[in-house]
């Protein structure tokens, strides 16, 4: 059984992922947020990470977490997929897309638009944990 | 390496000012080097018989030394850019080429006869450049000392320190020479010349970099606000949107039966709150998008060439999903012959004109319809227009299709989920892009889109 957790400060986001991905036997932790951060994700060792953007602490928290992730040795192979309601398909002009991927700005797996669509869900966790 | 290459390295404004005028020095001493060169060699060979008596090794003296010097600070200029030197240094670069300049200056005004030529003059330049990196009270005393520097031979040349020398045998010099009277007020008066140009360039420079000093605050001011106006819109509309998309995330959830069975009337309320959060995820969406359009400031530099052909072809790629939900097909027909379709626009921009006329053209089409968008040419205008056979508008509606949250009745019944906001963003992002867009439609039988943009590149 893979082991995901869910960084986002919206419980209800975390409840309705949580629905879904538990259906479909994995195992679900989730923190609301960005402190202590790499000892958390350290003691759960999970196999991916859904990783929320904008905390309350931090409009850009998000971002700098998945680059704390991608220095930290231990996590480095330890996929990480960006939840976000801002994103590539609001057009807002702080928008991203998949090409904004890079080792040093943005060291994630992918992206996943928020509300979240199950089959969308579940099909970027599978490819990314194998 | 080129400045234009290493100049990411120096921030302040003046340093990088300073740099290119320092690179501009020694390119403009290059240039006056292998000028003077060809004049003294053409003079030597042409003017041989007549009665100029100049004094070449002076004047090779003058180029020599020049080469020389202007070698140096080549490479001194490059150590300057790798260093990322400062102000201070480079100032110092500059007041030691203003000196070097003067010295050759000198040289040159004694072989030509110290007042036969106006070669004198030739301290102008340099004083620009003094008054544009110095402070008036400095540019004054390099100027000053320039003129010391170059009137200085015909001190010497009065008290016969040196010999005296002249070029064109004329009375002028001996006259100027004959009575300190005469010495002293062409002195007093050529100082007063230059001491008056400078006072002129100091002024001119100063009213120049007062100007660019507020300009270069205004500057970071509208980036300042542009950043914070990013942020706060950020942080808002994800305050918006984050709670919508958690109910949205439920419903999917709960149509999707990951919280058990749910009866056909619950079901059916479900599905009704998916899709009035789909309005709300959608409107929010638009009116903060027409909100920042609203306040873009627009500048040269935000615009690119752009090929309009492989735009579409990627951009019609994105709506596929969307059509086939209603087995609509999307063709694009390409008409131009054999004219490459080259725009100055931004993606951005033109994402969002095409996004929002293609998502209407598909919502108010019936199922199986057809989209066809055309791209043609029309004198300097390159035209896309979106073609669909749907429900079509009122033509007592057609001039109200561009005001905010306007739908027409018929768009209302067909398609609930619009927010009446896509074709005033559309308006407003034609603007940004200097582009003009027509509309065409008749009740029942469809509606075609044209947006006309200009040719042309970089």
């Amino acid at each position: 059984m893979s082991k995901v957790m869910i960084i986002d400060d919206d419980q209800d986001m975390i409840d309705s992922i949580s629905l879904i991905l538990e259906a479909n036997d994995y195992e679900v932790v989730s923190k609301t947020d960005t402190e202590n951060l790499i000892v958390d994700i350290e003691s759960e060792n999970p196999d991916l990470i859904l990783l929320d953007i904008v905390f309350p602490e931090d409009a850009q928290a998000g971002f700098k977490a998945a680059r704390e992730i991608a220095q930290q040795e231990s996590l480095k192979n330890t996929p990480v997929l960006i939840l976000s309601a801002v994103n590539q398909l609001s057009n807002l002009g702080f928008s991203f897309t998949e090409n904004d991927i890079s080792s040093d700005f943005m060291p994630v797996t992918g992206f996943i638009e928020k509300p979240v669509k199950p089959d969308v869900l579940l099909e970027k966790i599978k490819s990314s944990i194998t | 390496m080129l400045p234009e290459d290493i100049i990411h390295c120096v921030q302040d404004i003046h340093v990088k000012e300073l740099v290119k005028r320092l690179d501009w020095s020694v390119k403009i001493r290059w240039y006056y080097i292998s000028i003077s060169s060809l004049l003294i060699l053409c003079v030597y060979l042409m003017l041989n018989g007549l009665k100029i008596n100049l004094h070449y090794e002076y004047l090779i003296a003058a180029n020599v030394f020049l080469f020389a010097c202007n070698l140096f600070y080549h490479y001194q200029l490059r150590y300057s850019y790798d260093k990322c030197l400062g102000t201070h240094e480079l100032r110092r670069y500059l007041f030691l080429q203003i000196m070097t300049d003067y010295l050759a200056l000198t040289l040159v005004v004694y072989a030509l006869g110290s007042i036969e030529t106006p070669i004198i003059l030739m301290i102008i330049p340099n004083s620009i450049l003094s008054t544009l990196f110095f402070t008036p009270r400095q540019s004054l005393m390099i100027t000053l000392f320039g003129m010391l520097m170059v009137i200085m031979p015909l001190i010497l040349e009065y008290f016969h320190i040196i010999p005296i020398i002249t070029i064109f045998d004329t009375s002028f010099k001996s006259l100027v020479l004959s009575e300190p009277a005469i010495l002293l007020g062409y002195l007093f008066i050529l100082t007063s010349g230059v001491v008056f140009c400078w006072y002129l360039l100091c002024s001119i420079t100063n009213r120049l970099i007062k100007n660019e000093l507020e300009l270069e605050s205004s500057y970071q001011n509208m980036l300042r606000l542009d950043e914070e106006k990013t942020h706060a819109t950020l942080r808002s509309t994800h305050e918006l949107k984050a709670p919508l998309a958690a109910i949205k995330s439920y419903v999917y959830a709960l149509n999707a039966g990951y919280a058990g069975d749910v009866n056909d009337k619950v079901l059916k309320i479900i599905t009704r709150i998916g899709k009035r959060c789909d309005y709300l995820l959608n409107n929010i969406t638009d009116i903060i998008k027409l909100g920042n359009l609203k306040s873009y400031v627009v500048s040269d530099e935000q615009f690119y060439a752009m090929n309009l052909t492989l735009f579409l072809e990627k951009f019609i790629t994105q709506y596929r999903a969307l059509s086939q939900e209603k087995q609509i097909t999307i063709n694009l027909k390409n008409q131009l012959h054999n004219t490459e379709a080259r725009i100055v626009a931004n993606e951005e921009n033109l994402q969002l004109i095409f996004s929002n006329i293609l998502t209407n053209a598909i919502n108010y089409s019936h199922p199986k319809g057809v989209i066809d968008i055309v791209l043609s040419e029309k004198k300097d205008k390159l035209c896309v227009s979106i073609e669909d056979q749907g429900i079509g508008i009122d033509e007592k509606n057609i001039n109200n299709v561009f005001e905010e949250h306007f739908r027409a009745n018929n768009a209302v019944e067909f398609y609930e989920g619009g927010t009446g906001l896509g074709l005033s963003i559309v308006k407003l992002c034609s603007q940004i892009l200097g582009a003009e867009v027509q509309i065409k439609s008749k009740l029942e039988q469809g509606t075609i889109v044209t947006v006309l943009l200009k040719k042309g590149g970089l």
